[in-house]
């Protein structure tokens, strides 16, 4: 998975809705084999980011590369390089958590492997027991580990999660951090927006101010240093933690 | 600014020759008498109508291959002036056909297929109101307008089939040879060109000023908040 | 074509069949779609029934149009779904993230609204023709539905995706389609008449095949469009 090419570089990214800019000429690299948390205020544009790299969106404007593909204009062929975890489940309410991932399983052509693979990533996210039933039955803990068990059914090698702690409990919460060990050992990169301070540092080896739609601050991540990271992102948003 | 301005005397010019010759050069038609002068103001507006929504499939297309503001914004123009003919043609033709078959409307093949077309752009106004701003109506209304467009032959064979009452069109592949007199035929041509000419300056007009709007939004972003 | 093979995920046939399984699936659950339609569509029989004269002249004169006005307003209710599962649990953006080509998941969609629609249109038909005593086995009428329920289902669910990210958007459904939708509403009920009069396939099949290159020509210009529908 991992390449010459870095996993993700944007340069002078720009995507406006109607006449309202979000993001204004944005630019990042992120390499293989890092974990970049992505912190900012509300409106900042960082769920638009996620989706303009999800491909869900097309830029107005700027350069987009995922592993090299020209993700602006090529949007086809970044679509499995990338697991998205976003507010919303994905999920169909009436159907098991089992049959929702076959259903992504087949729809990322994994074919006759769909339901062993299906099996493998219920198992390491503790999925095993509400694999037949319904999504709208089990808990909302449960339907965010079933969410991100569909984001990584196809190893994408990009992991793109948008505020993956909101409605995780604890244990799901540290089998998020395993999966992204994981992920970032096996040279698979991600982008991980949060709130939470001392959980951003911690999973990320990078932190990344986002506001106004511009990369305002772009550092190593280091989990002790919490209170000074604190204190940056004040300079820069005006804003607290 | 000098284009539209010369389309604007073109067109004035053209209706005033238009206006005169419906009334003062045209002769008085033989059979349906005095309201077929109408004839001259009714066939062009449907004329330019179907014109309107042409170009609104062509900007359509342009819109979603190059994804050109400009398109777009010629697209929305072509629509809205082509609901404004079209329902003026409607208006018209009602008018027309009171005394000339004694009813307001007929369930005719022309009649059918414009009333269609009426509501289909109608709907495509309704559209761009209501879906989300910006791209995203934009995109949906030219999805449309192609639909739309390539509906209307498809209109055209059905009603066609299903009932068949109307005077033979006097123009294209379905006309009658020498359907009209000749000084009929020029008082036609003129009004035809200043309607068209009419349809042009109308949509310079509009498309500038679409872009006088979406540019005046964006210095709002841009001056104005945040 | 060359577009469909770069997709590195399923080929186009499976992920047609696997978003045409999970709508099945999701309505063999829920019943959300078929069941209220159905009453609400014999409903709607039983009103023609007590408004029209039951006098047989009567019947051969109107049967066919309210027979096509109960299917299209059942239809318009079951294409205001089609989009509108999706949206609940994002599942809109789940389908659009998959690396499978935009016309394959319109495909997928459509021939699921069709075949509901036809499924509602397969209980409708028996209770119509018992309430105005017309035939039921007649193959023409089978094949009239069968091809102007398929035309129905192509810009219904292209308008449908629209419609779903609208204001107003059940009532905008109906505005879009029954314009676009007219040259196969006619043709049908036209059709549907001759076959009730008793007449020839020879005598009505210009209207079937005009259903038929509306169905075509939708199929191909729906799917090549969504696209732009649904990619934002």
């Amino acid at each position: 998975m991992t390449s010459i090419h870095s996993a993700v570089s944007a340069a002078g990214l720009a995507k406006r809705f109607g006449a309202r800019p979000v993001l204004r000429g944005l630019d990042l690299e992120l390499g293989w084999g890092s974990v970049l948390t992505l912190f900012g205020p509300n409106g900042a544009g960082k769920t638009t980011l996620l989706r303009t790299l999800a491909g869900l969106t097309r830029p107005s404007g700027g350069a987009l590369h995922i592993a090299g593909v020209d993700a602006g204009r090529r949007r086809a062929d970044v679509r499995h390089l990338v697991g998205v975890v976003m507010h919303q489940t994905f999920l169909y309410d009436d159907l098991t958590v089992a049959e929702n991932l076959r259903f992504y399983a087949r729809m990322y052509g994994l074919g006759a492997s769909g339901g062993s693979r299906a099996a493998e990533v219920a198992e390491a996210l503790g999925l095993g027991g509400v694999m037949n039933a319904r999504v709208r039955t089990i808990s909302n803990g449960m339907q965010k580990r079933a969410a991100l068990a569909r984001a990584v059914i196809h190893r994408p090698p990009l992991l793109l999660l948008d505020e993956p702690e909101t409605g995780l409990d604890q244990d799901a919460m540290a089998a998020l951090e395993s999966l992204l060990a994981q992920h970032r050992e096996g040279g698979g990169s991600a982008i991980v927006t949060t709130h939470g301070v001392e959980q951003g540092l911690r999973v990320g080896d990078r932190a990344a101010i986002l506001h106004g739609g511009r990369v305002v601050y772009d550092g190593p991540a280091d989990a002790s240093e919490a209170d000074t990271f604190r204190r940056i992102y004040a300079e820069h948003t005006g804003g607290e933690l | 600014m000098t284009v539209r301005m010369s389309l604007l005397g073109l067109s004035g010019g053209l209706m005033l020759a238009a206006l005169g010759m419906t009334f003062l050069y045209a002769p008085t038609d033989a059979v349906l008498g005095i309201s077929q002068r109408i004839f001259y103001v009714h066939v062009p507006l449907a004329l330019v109508g179907f014109l309107a929504f042409a170009v609104v499939a062509v900007c359509s297309i342009g819109y979603l291959w190059k994804g050109s503001e400009r398109m777009d914004n010629v697209a929305y123009a072509a629509a809205e002036i082509g609901v404004l003919f079209t329902s003026l043609m409607l208006i018209t033709g009602m008018l027309w056909a009171k005394p000339a078959w004694g009813v307001w409307w007929s369930l005719s093949p022309q009649l059918t297929t414009s009333l269609i077309l009426w509501f289909l752009y109608v709907a495509y106004l309704m559209l761009r109101a209501y879906a989300p701003p910006g791209e995203t109506a934009a995109r949906y209304a030219a999805v449309l307008g192609i639909i739309g467009f390539i509906d209307v032959p498809i209109v055209y064979m059905a009603a066609r089939w299903w009932r068949d009452l109307h005077p033979n069109k006097v123009l294209g592949p379905l006309a009658e040879e020498s359907a009209l007199e000749p000084s009929m035929q020029i008082t036609f041509l003129v009004s035809i060109l200043a309607f068209t000419a009419l349809f042009a300056w109308l949509l310079a007009e509009r498309t500038e000023l679409r872009r006088q709007e979406t540019q005046l939004e964006r210095m709002r972003y841009t001056y104005g908040q945040a | 074509m060359d577009e469909r093979r770069a997709h590195p995920g399923a080929s186009w046939w499976s992920a047609v069949l696997a978003v045409l399984w999970k709508d099945l699936l999701l309505e063999s659950r829920t019943r959300e779609i078929v069941t209220p339609i159905v009453v609400f569509s014999l409903l709607v029989i039983v009103i023609f029934s007590f408004v029209l004269d039951p006098n047989p002249r009567m019947v051969e004169a109107v049967a066919p149009g309210a027979l096509w006005v109960a299917f299209t307003f059942a239809g318009m209710l079951g294409l205001n779904r089609t989009f509108a599962l999706e949206k609940e649990r994002g599942g809109m953006e789940g389908l659009l993230l998959s690396p499978v080509g935009r016309d394959a998941l319109y495909a997928g969609k459509m021939l699921g609204a069709f075949l509901f629609m036809l499924l509602v249109e397969a209980i409708m038909l028996p209770a119509f023709s018992v309430v105005f005593n017309l035939p039921l086995l007649e193959p023409g009428l089978w094949l009239t539905i069968g091809l102007a329920t398929f035309g129905f289902a192509t810009v219904g669910a292209a308008f449908s995706a629209m419609a779903v990210n609208t204001r107003a958007r059940e009532i905008l459904l109906p505005v879009l389609f029954f314009p676009v939708a007219a040259p196969v509403i006619i043709a049908a009920a036209e059709a549907t008449r001759a076959i009730y009069a008793g007449d020839a396939f020879a005598d009505y099949g210009n209207w079937i095949g005009l259903i038929a290159a509306f169905d075509v020509i939708f199929a191909v210009v729906a799917a090549a469009t969504f696209e732009f529908i649904v990619s934002e």
